[in-house]
């Protein structure tokens, strides 16, 4: 009895043994299935919140910790996208973190994952109220990346008072007001571009946005002069000195920005530096 | 005080400093206030151990080791031995926020000297307003384990249950805020639990309002009423379970 027992022990033995030196065989050349990736997983935020023991700020700053350390420079497409949502996820928790924005910014859009992207900058402009990056990037990706250059515009003016520094403050505006001609119709321009030089304070900034908006009249009148040019000869305008040459007008405006101006594909006055953009 | 469990989580503690002292150097651009917030989790965590080892050291183990019969034979009400080991322990609490707190000032005043961020930290009266959150929510978990500890016949039962209720305190704030967003969009997952989050809103203290770190690290002011309502709805908890802990131990019999 006592020897079919130690027999049947000893067989147990025998096989579980076997079937663990075989399995681990088995597995050796295989490579896991987690190996190499930047970012492995993104688990659920109530998961998320149980392994920071509750703790928001804490859960914010392990995922952090895990997409500072990522090498971009190894960083697959279905990476950013993991990364994204690891960020959205901290921005969840902590709209206040400075790093997560800031990386956002400078890494997740330029890898294709705007709309993420603009999701963390808007909670940090929402929540930053002190600071004008968030809101500065917002409106440089909705210019870039959306081509909204009226919204963007928006964006930056909403970042304007919270720049601490004369020179950012005006920078973003200058900024705004450039999109602003580029997003508006002529005469809403010239009229947004008026009432921020109306709005920002007496000196040289101010007389700066109000040339600005004295130009963009310029060019409106000219292209009411371009239409009725064509009203007359009947055929487009080739050259903005037919204008003289036709007596409409006695003499071209000088451009404040000795930018000087042009004739579009459409017959229509634009700007110099519009023309050379328009170019193949 | 012969456990020698609360040193090692008072060490602990210390070390888990250390830890947000070296955290700053993950942050390039706001190493102290990453320094801060890792050290405000390690204090919270650090002090609910601590208040949780102190109940279960002048609690729960007299109990077991009957020597709480001895005390029972001075002329005072058990209700006032109950209350009088409570307020030694958020006595202690006091001391080790103290203690911890100076720490975690040193930590953040020694990370990354070299470099000054561009909205610092607010370490005056900000910094201590939190402090005394974190005490004050250690406290509330604290009472909870003296509570439970007046009925439960088993000694880690305190600790158990206020680990437990520190978490599921703390993630309250936020499960409500993740639900009420739709939970990603997942509306079954929020038609499944809003009731019984609601229901658990009235059982659990929502210990994430007792947090008011964002003032310290951010300098954005937190209204005054999201400091003292909450912290009013705290201090009424406690003497819930006060009350509780203490009837419940009056009527005890210990055989």
């Amino acid at each position: 009895m006592n020897f079919v027992r130690t027999t049947i022990a000893g067989l147990c033995v025998v096989c579980v043994l076997s079937i663990y030196v075989w399995t681990n065989r088995q597995l050796a050349p295989r490579t896991p299935i987690s190996a190499n990736p930047e970012f492995s997983v993104r688990l659920p935020i109530p998961a998320q919140l149980l392994l920071a023991l509750g703790d928001r700020y804490l859960a914010a700053n392990l995922n952090g910790f895990n997409v500072l350390i990522a090498d971009t420079s190894r960083m697959k497409p279905e990476d950013y996208a993991i990364q994204a949502g690891l960020q959205q996820d901290i921005s969840w928790f902590n709209p206040f973190h400075e790093d997560n924005y800031y990386i956002a910014a400078s890494i997740l859009s330029w890898g294709g994952q705007v709309p993420a992207t603009q999701t963390i900058l808007r909670r940090a402009g929402n929540a930053r109220t002190f600071d004008y990056l968030p809101l500065f990037h917002y409106g440089f990706n909705l210019y870039h990346f959306y081509n909204d250059p009226v919204r963007g515009a928006e964006a930056l003016l909403a970042a304007t008072p919270r720049a601490s520094a004369v020179q950012d403050q005006w920078a973003l505006q200058n900024i705004a007001a450039q999109w602003i001609e580029r997003g508006y119709r002529l005469d809403e321009a010239a009229y947004r571009v008026e009432a921020m030089a109306k709005s920002a304070p007496p000196g040289n900034f101010r007389r700066y946005l109000a040339v600005r908006a004295a130009r963009l009249r310029m060019l409106e009148e000219l292209r009411k002069h371009a239409l009725r040019y064509q009203h007359i000869s009947g055929r487009k305008l080739e050259s903005i000195d037919e204008l003289v040459a036709a007596g409409i007008v006695a003499a071209l405006p000088q451009d404040p920005l000795k930018v000087g101006f042009a004739i579009g594909p459409d017959g229509m006055p634009i700007f110099k530096n519009a023309l050379r953009k328009n170019q193949p | 005080m012969r456990g020698r469990s609360f040193q090692a989580v008072f060490v602990f503690g210390l070390l888990l400093i250390g830890v947000a002292y070296l955290s700053a150097n993950f942050s390039p651009r706001h190493p102290r206030t990453v320094a801060l917030d890792i050290g405000f989790s390690g204090i919270r965590f650090t002090l609910i151990l601590l208040n949780l080892f102190w109940i279960q050291e002048l609690l729960a183990k007299e109990i077991e080791r009957k020597t709480i019969l001895h005390s029972f034979a001075y002329p005072l009400a058990r209700s006032g031995f109950v209350l009088g080991r409570y307020f030694s322990v958020l006595a202690l609490g006091c001391l080790a926020t103290l203690v911890l707190g100076l720490s975690l000032l040193t930590a953040v005043a020694l990370a990354s000297a070299h470099y000054s961020q561009e909205f610092p930290v607010n370490l005056g009266a900000p910094y201590v307003l939190t402090l005394i959150g974190l005490w004050l929510d250690a406290a509330v978990v604290a009472s909870v384990a003296l509570a439970v500890s007046a009925v439960s016949t088993v000694t880690i039962m305190p600790l158990a249950i206020g680990v437990a209720f520190a978490i599921g305190g703390k993630a309250l704030g936020a499960t409500i805020a993740y639900l009420a967003r739709g939970a990603d969009g997942d509306s079954q997952l929020t038609a499944r639990f809003d009731p019984l989050i609601d229901m658990v809103r009235w059982l659990i203290l929502d210990l994430s309002r007792l947090d008011w770190r964002l003032w310290p690290m951010y300098d954005t002011p937190i209204p005054a009423t999201d400091i003292m309502l909450p912290a009013l709805l705290a201090l009424a908890y406690i003497a819930l379970l006060l009350m509780v802990g203490a009837y419940s131990f009056s009527r005890r019999e210990f055989s």
